[in-house]
């Protein structure tokens, strides 16, 4: 152990024996039906341990289990008939975060995107714009050179992977709307979505111009 | 989606250790919830949220009984303590804004934190580390005693890798501050 990790064990003891003093001559406290009962969810999770997926050795049955889950899980997505809501589910690693946006309820294959145009922004231009049936894209450009990208797409099956190292990346409220923000080499990306639809705006351009371009788009759901 | 049921393996001895850790550190997660919290209830909650992410992170804790998880369940409690007061009823519990975060860029290693104080007298440093404000401190701990990368302090305490990489900065200047040019 080094000097500072050595100095760091020590205050920290000398912390805790005063805790526990004080805890010891403090009453104790009676925890509350609610707080056992919410304590369940923690005792689940610590039913499971997380291992990396290289470390574990599958088993026929354990597949097969899964399998059915998926078969199952699959069969219940299809009949579902409620309005479509997406989730995402993140997670970090040493390496990177993985991203995956959910929609639960139905889209017919058949659907096709209804397009939300952004206002553009101030000192901005459209340079290109680009529509299918399943995305819609806007590229935008100012006389510096500084750009911004727009995309809509069905949220289904979308996923991203960003490098946990060097990319900061935060949940945050825009405009009264959840948004997931990353930033990284003086590149923004915020990401949203619907229900239905994940928007994704990025650029390199100033924090404040991509920000607004996100209210225009939040404000016309 | 194949991943994450294969990451999901039942092992029934970790909840007993959990069990033990329940029992043998509530009281101890309450008091210190509650002096930051004030408020019997919001310290339910703190704790509550406290040992899920406890959960999340068992595999973490080797020994329950030892002074280095003792210190893990308080740094945890305190800061979900203190992320409450921060963040009130917003239960994102993430940094406002990336523009707001001017960190720079430096991930400070055990290594390179050790070298700026190894003319620093001993006792002084010791001192002056629990006079340092706590989630300055936490995070300096979780980094040099722990040995926990940026990525997972950021995940135990629920804040932005940034954030880490600040309160670790602002911890290394304040006591490089107060330490000044007293070496032994």
């Amino acid at each position: 152990m080094s000097k500072l990790s050595d100095a760091f064990v020590d205050a920290y003891a000398g912390e805790m024996a005063d805790l526990d003093a004080r805890v010891s001559a403090a009453p104790k406290h009676t925890f509350s039906a609610g707080f056992e009962h919410k304590m369940k969810a923690a005792f689940k999770a610590a039913e499971h341990r997380y291992v990396r997926v290289s470390h574990f050795r599958i088993r026929r049955a354990v597949l097969i289990a899964i399998l059915i889950a998926l078969l199952v899980i699959s069969s219940l997505t299809a009949l579902a008939l409620m309005k479509p809501e997406l989730i995402y589910i993140i997670k970090k690693n040493s390496v990177a975060w993985d991203i995956h946006f959910k929609q639960e309820g139905a889209t017919k294959d058949t659907d096709k995107i209804e397009c939300v145009k952004p206002e553009t922004p101030k000192e901005f231009s459209i340079t290109n714009e680009q529509k299918t049936d399943e995305s819609y894209s806007i590229k935008y450009k100012n006389e510096e050179g500084k750009f911004i990208n727009y995309y809509q797409i069905f949220a289904e099956g979308t996923g991203y992977v960003i490098d946990a190292e060097k990319n900061n990346i935060h949940k945050t409220v825009i405009d009264g709307h959840k948004v997931l923000v990353s930033k990284k080499d003086g590149m923004y990306q915020i990401f949203f979505d619907d229900g239905v639809y994940l928007y994704d705006i990025n650029g390199n351009g100033d924090y404040d111009a991509i920000k607004n371009l996100a209210i225009s788009v939040i404000d016309k759901l | 989606m194949l991943q994450i049921f294969l990451q999901l393996v039942d092992t029934p001895e970790e909840k007993t250790k959990f069990e033990e850790l329940y029992y043998q550190y509530k009281q101890l997660m309450f008091y210190v919830a509650k002096n930051i919290l004030r408020d019997d209830g919001l310290a339910e909650d703190a704790v509550n949220e406290a040992f899920l992410r406890i959960a999340k992170n068992f595999s973490k804790i080797n020994e329950v009984s030892c002074p280095q998880t003792k210190n893990f369940v308080v740094i945890i409690v305190r800061n979900v303590s203190l992320n409450m007061i921060k963040h009130g009823k917003d239960d994102l519990g993430y940094e406002d804004d990336a523009a707001s975060e001017t960190a720079d860029n430096t991930f400070y290693t055990t290594a390179s934190l050790d070298a700026a104080f190894e003319s620093a007298h001993y006792r002084t440093l010791v001192e002056e580390i629990g006079k340092l404000p706590e989630i300055y401190r936490d995070a300096m701990y979780l980094l040099c005693v722990g040995e926990y990368k940026y990525v997972e302090i950021a995940t135990m305490l629920d804040i932005t890798i940034t954030a880490v990489q600040k309160r670790i900065q602002r911890g290394r200047e304040i006591l490089i501050e107060r330490i000044g040019e007293q070496h032994e």
